[in-house]
Parts: C-alpha cells; sequence; structure tokens
C-alpha cells in the first residue's frame, strides 16, 4: 500500500525561457513581430489597428463594429460570396471584429495555405468593396444582432454597469453603440471610417507557427507592403474620469429568476507591471479557490461562480467583481463580498501569497503552449507597451512582491464604501425587503431615476 | 497525413482501468484525461441530472484531499483542471508541466478510490444549490435558453436517454439525496467502468509505473450495465411547439431524429451540416441571408451520441412575419438537393478542407489530444484514430449526400418557435 494521505515531492523544476522573437519592419512602417513554432503544421497571423470603438463619434457609436462586419464582404476582385468561397476552400479561420482600444484581424491556416489566405487578408484590408447592398444587409442584421443580445442579462448588467462606472468617459460606451446610433450611420460612414483608421500608421503585425522570419517578412512585404499610410482625422475622444460614484445601483428588470451583481471601482494607477494588484487580484477573486468564490460558491452555495479580475487598458484600469445569483440571496451576496473585502484588507497570509505567486509562475509553461495563445500574448504585449522581456522577468518581479506590498494596496484598493454596486433583478420579487440603506433605481441608460 | 498518424500505447490494469499513453515532449506539458463511461443517458425518469451533479461532487474533496482543494493544488502547480458532463461520459482533466504529473495521479486517484469515505451531507447540500445556480444562470435566465430542453423532449419519448437536459429538471437535483450519491458512485465509478489517458512529455515506461503505484489497489466494484434502451425510432408524426421567452427576435428550430455516433452515416451528416450552412456560400445560407435576406443567422448541425442522435437546422429571422416564408424556403432546398441533378463536388471539397484544418487543430494542443485519445478508445477502441476519423469523409459524394438528406431529412420532425414574451 502506497502512502496517500500527502501530495507527492514534485520532480524537479521546469526552467521557463519566453520563445525567442524576430523583430522587424515592413517598407511602409509596420512593426512585425514572430515567433518560429514548428511543432504543428499551423501558422497564426495577427494584423491589429490600435483605433478601437472609443474613436466612434458619439452620435455614430458602433461604426467601428460595423466595419469590420462589412468589411471582408467583398475586396480586389472578389464580391462577398466569392471572398468567402476563396477563404473557405482552404480550410482558413478568418476572424475579423474590434474592442474599444484595437481592431484585430486574425487567421489560422495550415502551413501550405499561408501565402493564399495572407493574399486574400491583405485584399480584405486595402481593397474593401464597401458596396451600398451589402452595407444595407450588414447594418440590419447588426441591429439585430443588437436587439437579440439585449435579452440577456449578463449584456444588460454590462452594459449599464459600464455606464455607471465610466460616465461619459468613451469606454463607457458599448462597442455595439445603441439602435439610434447604428441607424445614423451611412455607408459613407463607413468609408470615412476606413479611410481614417485602416492606415499602416497605428499597426502591428504578429505571426506564431510553422514559418521561419525570412520568407514571412518576403509574403508580408509582397501582400502588406504597398498599403498606403493615409494622413487621418481623428475623433478625439471623451477620456476624462469623474470621480467614481459610489453606492448602490438597481436596474429592475421583470422576469429575471436570478440577480446579475457587479462591483466595481476605477483604479488609474494600476497597470499589468503593478505584480502586488496582480498577486491581490487571485487572492480575492481572480480563480475559483480564491476568498470570494470560497464564501459565495463553496461555503454558502449561492451562486455558480463568483471572480474579480482588473480590466486593464491603454487608458483605463479598474477593479470588477462579477457573480450572478437567486434573487432570495441578492443582497445577502452584497453583503458577503463587502465582508470579503473587510477580510482581505485586513489580513492576508503568507500561505495565500506563496500560492498566488505559484500559481503564476509555475503556469508559464502552459500560457504560451499553442501558436494562438503566444501569438496573442506576443500582441498583447506589443498594444500594451509592455516590452518583449515583460515575461522573462515575470517570475522575478513576482518572487520580489512582500506580503506587505500586497496588504498595503487591499487596505488601500478595498474600502468598500468607494465602490459601485449594482445589480439587477425583478424588483416585485425582492424588493420587501427591509434594506438599511439607499438604494438607486437606474433605468438602462445609466440614469437615475428612483430612490428605493 | 502524417500530422494526424498519433502514435499512443494502450494497458489495462488487473481491476479493468483501462490505459492509453502518448509521448510528445515539443513542450514541457503534460494533459491528464480522465473518463468514465457514465453520463446523463444514465440518468433515470424523476433522477435526472445525477450525472452532473455527481461531478460536482467528486471536486469535494476525498478521504486524503480537504474539500476544494484539488482545484487549489492543481492551479498552485501551475496547471489547470475541470470535469464535464455529456450523454455518454463524464470526464476529468488536468493539464500541467511535466514535472507535475505525479501529483495529478494522485488525485485523481484518491477519488476514484475513496470519494465515499469524504462525501457527507453538508457537501451535498452544498453542490445542489451550486448546481441550481448553475441552471438558473445557464439556462431559466438565459434568453433562449430552454431550446435544447425543449427540443429534446419533443425528438426523444419519456424514458429515451436523451430526453431530459444533462443539467436535470431543478425538482429532480432537489431530490438527490446522500444515498443516491452513494449508489451512484458504486455503479458507475469503478476503475474497470473507466479510461485514463495522459499525453504530453512523457516517458511511457516511468508514466506506466506510476499509474500503477496511484492506480492499481483501487478495488474494482460490478457496474451497473444498460444498453437496453428501445431506440432509433422515428417520429410518429410531425410536433410543433411555440416556447414565447424574454427574447426581443425569434427564433425558430427543425430536427430530425437520425442515428448514433461513428456510424456509417455520421460522415455524411457532418458534411450534409457543413454544405447546408457552414460559410456564406453554402446552400441555406445563402439562399436565406444573401439572396432572399429573410434571416440574419442559419445554422444546421449534426448532433450525435453513443445511443441516438439528431440533426438540427435554426434560423433567425429578420422579421418574425417571414417565419412561414424561411420554413417552406429551408424545406425546398432540401427537397430540391434530393432531387437535382446539382453537383455537390466544390462544396464536399471545401467541407473536407475544414474539417482537415479543423483535426490539425484541434491536436495542436495535449489537452484537447488526449480527449480526443480518450474518445477514440471509448467508442472505437483505437485511440490512434485520428487518421481513419479524417480519411472517412473521402466516401462522401453528390450521391451519398442526396441519400442521405432523402434518409433522414424528408422523415417526421419536430418544430420549436422560440417567440417573444408579451408582458
Amino acid at each position: 500500500m502506497i502512502n496517500r494521505t500527502s501530495a507527492p515531492i514534485v520532480n524537479g523544476e521546469i526552467a521557463f525561457k519566453f520563445p525567442e522573437l524576430k523583430i522587424a519592419s515592413s517598407s511602409n512602417g509596420i512593426k512585425i513581430i514572430s515567433s518560429y513554432k514548428p511543432t504543428a503544421p499551423l501558422i497564426n497571423f495577427r494584423l491589429t489597428i490600435k483605433k478601437g470603438s472609443i474613436y466612434d463619434l458619439p452620435e455614430l457609436n458602433g461604426t467601428a463594429l460595423l466595419t469590420t462586419r462589412m468589411i471582408d464582404e467583398g475586396a480586389g476582385k472578389y464580391n462577398s460570396l466569392e471572398l468567402n468561397q476563396e477563404i473557405s476552400f482552404l480550410g482558413t479561420h478568418l476572424g475579423i471584429n474590434c474592442d474599444n482600444e484595437n481592431i484585430f484581424f486574425s487567421f489560422t491556416s495550415l502551413s501550405e495555405n499561408f501565402e493564399q489566405s495572407l493574399y486574400l487578408l491583405s485584399e480584405i484590408i486595402k481593397n474593401p468593396h464597401f458596396y451600398l447592398t451589402d452595407f444595407e444587409r450588414e447594418k440590419e442584421t447588426l441591429i439585430n444582432t443588437l436587439k437579440l443580445v439585449q435579452a440577456y442579462p449578463d449584456f444588460i448588467a454590462e452594459d449599464s454597469f459600464k455606464k455607471l462606472m465610466f460616465g461619459d468617459n468613451n469606454y463607457g460606451i458599448d462597442i455595439f453603440g445603441n439602435l439610434d446610433s447604428l441607424n445614423n450611420i451611412t455607408l459613407e460612414h463607413l468609408k470615412e471610417h476606413y479611410t481614417n483608421f485602416y492606415t499602416p500608421n497605428d499597426t502591428i503585425i504578429s505571426v506564431v507557427g510553422n514559418i521561419e522570419n525570412e520568407p514571412l517578412l518576403n509574403l508580408v512585404e509582397k501582400y502588406i507592403g504597398d498599403w498606403k499610410n493615409n494622413s487621418n482625422t481623428i475623433f478625439k475622444p471623451n477620456l476624462d474620469l469623474s470621480p467614481s460614484l459610489s453606492g448602490t445601483y438597481f436596474l429592475n428588470l421583470p422576469g429575471s429568476v436570478q440577480s446579475e451583481i457587479r462591483v466595481g471601482i476605477l483604479t488609474p494607477n494600476i497597470d499589468l507591471n503593478n505584480y502586488p494588484a496582480i498577486l491581490l487580484n487571485i487572492i480575492f477573486g481572480g480563480d475559483i479557490s480564491s476568498r470570494l468564490n470560497q464564501v459565495l460558491r463553496e461555503k454558502e452555495g449561492i451562486t455558480y461562480g463568483a471572480y474579480s479580475h482588473f480590466e486593464i487598458m491603454r487608458n483605463i484600469s479598474a477593479f470588477l467583481i462579477g457573480t450572478s445569483v437567486d434573487l432570495v440571496n441578492s443582497f445577502k451576496a452584497i453583503e458577503l463580498i463587502k465582508t470579503v473585502m473587510d477580510d482581505v484588507r485586513k489580513n492576508i497570509t503568507e500561505e495565500e501569497l506563496n500560492y498566488a505567486k505559484s500559481k503564476l509562475i509555475n503556469k508559464l509553461p502552459l500560457r504560451f503552449e499553442s501558436i494562438l495563445s503566444l501569438n496573442s500574448t506576443i500582441n498583447h504585449l506589443e498594444i500594451m507597451g509592455l516590452g518583449f522581456d515583460y515575461y522573462n522577468n515575470y517570475t522575478a518581479n513576482i518572487k520580489s512582491v512582500t506580503l506587505e506590498d500586497v496588504q498595503k494596496l487591499a487596505s488601500r484598493l478595498f474600502i468598500k464604501e468607494n465602490y459601485i454596486f449594482f445589480l439587477t433583478g425583478d424588483k416585485d420579487k425582492y424588493f420587501d425587503l427591509n434594506l438599511d440603506e439607499e438604494i438607486f433605481e437606474i433605468d438602462k441608460s445609466g440614469r437615475v431615476v428612483n430612490s428605493l | 497525413m502524417k500530422t494526424l498518424d498519433i502514435e499512443s500505447r494502450s494497458h489495462k490494469l488487473g481491476n479493468g482501468l483501462e490505459i492509453v499513453l502518448h509521448k510528445d515532449s515539443s513542450v514541457p506539458v503534460t494533459a491528464v484525461n480522465l473518463w468514465y463511461k457514465v453520463g446523463a443517458a444514465n440518468d433515470k425518469t424523476g433522477k435526472t441530472g445525477y450525472a452532473h451533479l455527481f461531478e460536482h461532487l467528486m471536486f469535494q474533496g476525498s478521504q486524503n484531499i480537504p474539500k476544494e482543494a484539488h482545484f487549489r493544488f492543481i492551479q498552485e502547480a501551475g496547471g489547470s483542471a475541470n470535469g464535464s458532463t455529456s450523454r455518454d461520459r463524464t470526464n476529468y482533466y488536468e493539464s500541467i508541466p511535466s514535472n507535475q504529473l505525479e501529483l495529478a495521479l494522485w488525485l485523481e486517484s484518491d477519488r476514484m478510490g475513496f470519494l465515499l469515505e469524504a462525501l457527507n451531507e453538508e457537501k451535498l447540500e452544498n453542490q445542489k444549490s451550486v448546481v441550481i445556480n448553475e441552471r438558473l444562470e445557464h439556462y431559466d435566465n438565459q434568453p433562449y435558453g430552454l431550446v435544447n430542453e425543449k427540443l429534446n423532449s419533443l425528438l426523444y419519448p419519456l424514458g429515451h436517454p436523451h430526453h431530459s437536459p444533462v443539467i436535470g429538471y431543478l425538482e429532480d437535483i432537489k431530490k438527490f439525496s446522500l444515498e443516491d450519491a452513494y449508489s451512484y458512485f458504486k455503479n458507475y465509478y469503478s476503475p474497470s467502468n473507466a479510461i485514463l489517458t495522459v499525453a504530453g512529455d512523457i516517458n511511457y515506461e516511468s508514466t506506466l509505473e506510476l499509474i500503477q503505484k496511484y492506480f492499481a489497489d483501487i478495488k474494482d466494484g460490478k457496474t451497473l450495465i444498460e444498453d437496453n434502451f428501445d431506440l432509433l425510432s422515428q417520429l410518429e408524426g410531425n410536433k410543433y411547439l411555440e416556447h414565447f421567452d424574454k427574447v426581443n427576435i425569434p427564433q425558430i428550430y427543425f430536427g430530425w431524429r437520425t442515428n448514433k455516433i461513428f456510424h456509417e452515416d455520421e460522415v455524411d451528416l457532418h458534411t450534409l451540416a457543413f454544405i447546408l450552412s457552414g460559410n456564406k456560400n453554402s446552400l441555406l445560407t445563402k439562399q436565406l441571408v444573401y439572396d432572399t435576406q429573410l434571416c440574419q443567422r442559419v445554422s444546421a448541425q449534426n448532433d450525435l451520441s453513443k445511443y441516438d442522435g439528431s440533426f438540427l437546422i435554426s434560423a433567425t429571422p429578420k422579421r418574425i412575419e417571414d417565419i412561414e416564408r424561411i420554413k417552406k424556403a429551408i424545406f425546398d432546398k432540401i427537397e430540391n438537393l434530393i432531387s437535382s441533378n446539382n453537383n455537390l463536388e466544390n462544396e464536399i471539397r471545401t467541407a473536407i478542407n475544414n474539417f482537415k484544418f479543423e483535426f490539425v487543430h484541434s491536436i495542436e494542443k495535449i489537452s484537447t489530444r488526449a480527449d480526443l485519445l480518450s474518445s477514440y478508445k471509448y467508442y472505437v477502441n483505437e485511440p490512434n484514430w485520428f487518421l481513419q476519423d479524417y480519411e472517412r469523409f473521402n466516401k462522401v459524394t453528390t450521391e451519398s449526400l442526396k441519400n442521405i438528406a432523402k434518409k433522414y431529412l424528408t422523415n417526421n420532425f419536430v418544430e420549436l418557435r422560440v417567440l417573444p414574451k408579451n408582458d
């Protein structure tokens, strides 16, 4: 019989080194970062333009997203269906989308189909048709998609919560915009958007997979090198942030059988080089073993999961908490979240810190296993300006954090009175409770309409 | 295709546990993947959701592992872990840095051998509550969240292994008792009812030794075998249901009974789904989204399992008043596919190129490869079946697709319409 009472001793250490990267530029100034990874006959290609939906004009929100939906509806010598047939015949998976800060083009192809896939992508980027018939169809589809997702409680919660968190700042606006702004968009607006933003000036390319650097650079030059820079006129987004509101806010969703709960605070001084913050999040709510999930799920059983994360983008940063609970336990969940905040603010243990450090350091080999995950990381390092030594220095940086560093941050961060607590649910089903604090009811635009 | 020739070694322990090992040291990562040959299809009427709820209990600790420590051990080691329940099986898996293999084997073996020693009423009640919230979050409080539940209850009669949802009905989840948990474990969680795959940066000999060390002394039990379901009958008539939901946009669904996974018809059904909706030029998408613009999306899906299967077509109309036209267009297109002389060779080639990409892409990650090895071992008793699986598609022809469409899609069907509820 073996002794099963304690965990086995670890079999040696795995030294981690971030994969070697090659960095070059195309003749039109695009930075190209690549890593040769011949473990499978696959190549992942990403082209990112650092201009996302925050640059949409307020009355035309949704323009960046609609442009990504339109841009592959015909390009060069191919109409929409012909272009799709060419890509699909290769088996290549092409993705085009955007977030608040970036426009993303990416594809994964078999090595043997890489050049043809790159040629087709280059036609999409350089020579899109923007025909009226395609525009009308895609606009109607996007409007209907927005109507469709507006029925999802988590979408509604995120949308309203963002408005509360970021106010008039452009990060408070969903990439979809709204029905009015989508209706305002014309084909001319999309063409203007394309001319202003789809240019090599703010573009990077990253490639990982079964292709060596020299042939890769030759192909990029051949197909993307003649993409012309534009002198663009760019709307200056509103990036001002008012001091965060605090208090508890509620959005009525009749018929809901659960409450969506969101909690947040702006954290303007926290970025991805803030290692105490990365560790604190693991301890508080960053994984299934964190305190938040242990209390709400494993001890109380009132949710399927409760998590936290730092939302860190180029211009904003916020600490966010989210969970879904049954209606009866909505306010109990909020009280428990406050209790966990208090507890973490007062006392983090050495054991918790060591756990968080081990998790982050030991996970490095798994994080970069696939070409997709590695390329996604390379892309992220570049667009966030973190430098390519980030993960080579990561272990030392994580190890250097002390308990005092994390505790100091927690005592500054977890002052519950500074947070926005937000929940959605069916008012008729749970607002018969005796509440000891004021709750502000808001509408879907984030405007306070009532005090409960 | 050499890429799809995945070498593996199979073994069987004295207690019946089947082992699959696969070595690939290109990255210092190892995947442990354990399939128990029991899933939601084995849930009984009135006891739905038990397979899934039991998956939750497996993370509640065992004799030597405290409650929820499984995740903590694996995450601290830099790995990830989870489980999932389908109709046919329940699986548990860990991806770990390769020096942590023994940890994963220790954790998996302790709950395979010694789960009941640590199971109690408090843990059970806690996880029942968690699963109830999972159901509320992912199904009851989601627009279209009850679609699969409604479709399956129409497609399959009460008592059929696909009739009820994997997560189970709320009232059944609430009834699950500690006694049920004990008998469930004894009936289905024996070593001889499981397949353990270890893939990645391993040494064949030492890995087998470690598996023997942790699993060989686990006593085998008697597995409850239930393969005597009354299956594969077609619907006796068409069925129609309107479901009013908290949605803004309607969706329509059509479903047909088909056949079992790995049945000879599977590749034609899979290719048919692609040819109907796999890209913008596919038959239904081109007609309904591009030519007539009646829909903003259309999708065909082939859903096969160990005991039975279905073929589903769904569509999102742009206007609610067009539903009847869309239905007619879908059935006309199927009829046209069967009766016309159109040659589909180009569409078939496109479909196969896509499947080839998906095969190669799916085996890039060690964890996915491990799961596929377990899957092939389970369904066809041969883990290295990647190449054969891919080459099966070479037999698809225009004629075989027409035949398969005629064989299944001209039978009785179910129709579900999800319509906006007017409060």
